[in-house]
């Protein structure tokens, strides 16, 4: 199917982050793709660099780009008939509806897409020009974002730095808790426990001291962390979790302290 | 490479330059100890436990005084 079918004279054809737009040299006529320097230039971006989104440029006629690069300088006469070209242009894109340009009810979902996506290149457009010769910069910035949410979804989530990081740390604390414990405690389920030296209390009163606790779990591979302070007969009578697989953790105490009872 | 009580000290200094505030410092000192854990001299972890601790209760609380105590200590170690 050719989702480009009702996009007629739209400049924003070009935009194609699915790439679905025909790569033929020969573009089908009658088909609604009336606006010749368009596809010509449509014609010289192949599937592949419409595929890959670090390369895809967007490509605005010349004469559009001459008059926005024109604004700021030339006569008066050509500045009147840039602006009059600006209000024209800016006018044409506004009036798209919402759901995007010439998309209609009951399309391919793809195409729906399409839709919102050039919408927001659309807006990029005349912002661009509002600004008076950023017309560029503003298609790279909204296609730069388009991209991000593309690649986005095709990511499996290991090429976050973050899980990199948490990884790194995970690993770490584990290693550390393994060569430094003052006591383990191997749990009937599997789980280990590595209890770091007591922290014995700076002043005087029912708590004893505290101890960073760190538990590994072989089955899952899951490593938590969290401080244990000790009554003065050696009982918990407080935890505060600090970390899960290497990302800290901004928990409460329990039971709470008076500081965060507001007491 | 091994994290010394002195890059521990520089660290504290600079937290404690920022404002005494007892969590986000304890939470400094945590985040070292995730990083860095692996690498730390052997004086270095119960420095290093003694400030996450603080963040435990009041009964741990290191007074601004005592922070810059324990910095000129390690610093000098």
């Amino acid at each position: 199917m050719n989702v480009y079918l009702h996009v007629g004279d739209n400049p924003i054809n070009h935009i194609d982050p699915h790439g679905l737009a025909s790569t033929s040299a020969n573009w089908e006529p009658g088909q609604g793709h009336n606006d010749a320097p368009y596809r010509a230039d449509y014609s010289s971006t192949t599937r592949e660099e419409a595929n890959d989104l670090r390369k895809f440029q967007p490509k605005l006629p010349e004469s559009t780009c001459s008059i926005v690069q024109n604004r700021g300088g030339g006569s008066g006469e050509e500045k009147a008939g840039a602006a009059a070209e600006h209000e024209k242009w800016a006018n044409h894109w506004k009036s798209y509806p919402v759901t995007g340009p010439a998309v209609r009810a009951g399309e391919d979902i793809d195409a729906g897409n399409y839709g919102k996506a050039a919408l927001n290149v659309g807006n990029a457009i005349i912002d661009g020009w509002g600004a008076g010769g950023l017309i560029r910069g503003g298609l790279r910035k909204t296609l730069i974002s388009e991209g991000k949410e593309w690649f986005a979804a095709k990511s499996t989530g290991t090429e976050s730095v973050n899980a990199a990081t948490a990884l790194q740390s995970k690993l770490s604390a584990l290693e550390t808790a393994q060569q430094t414990a003052a006591r383990t405690r191997a749990l009937p389920e599997g789980r280990i426990r590595y209890y770091g030296a007591e922290t014995a209390a700076s002043k005087p009163g029912p708590t004893r001291g505290a101890s960073y606790v760190t538990e590994w779990d072989p089955k899952t591979g899951n490593v938590r962390s969290w401080m244990e302070s000790y009554g003065q007969a050696g009982d918990v009578s407080r935890v505060h979790p600090k970390m899960i697989n290497g990302q800290t953790v901004n928990a409460p105490h329990y039971p709470s302290t008076g500081k965060e009872l507001g007491l | 490479m091994t994290y010394t009580a002195k890059q521990f000290a520089l660290g504290l200094r600079n937290q404690l330059d920022m404002g005494y505030d007892v969590k986000r410092i304890a939470d400094w000192a945590h985040g070292e100890y995730l990083c860095h854990g692996r690498s730390f001299a052997p004086e270095v972890q119960s420095v290093v436990m003694k400030i996450v601790a603080m963040d435990e209760g009041p009964q741990f609380e290191l007074s601004e005084e005592d922070i810059r105590r324990l910095i000129a200590d390690i610093s000098g170690s």
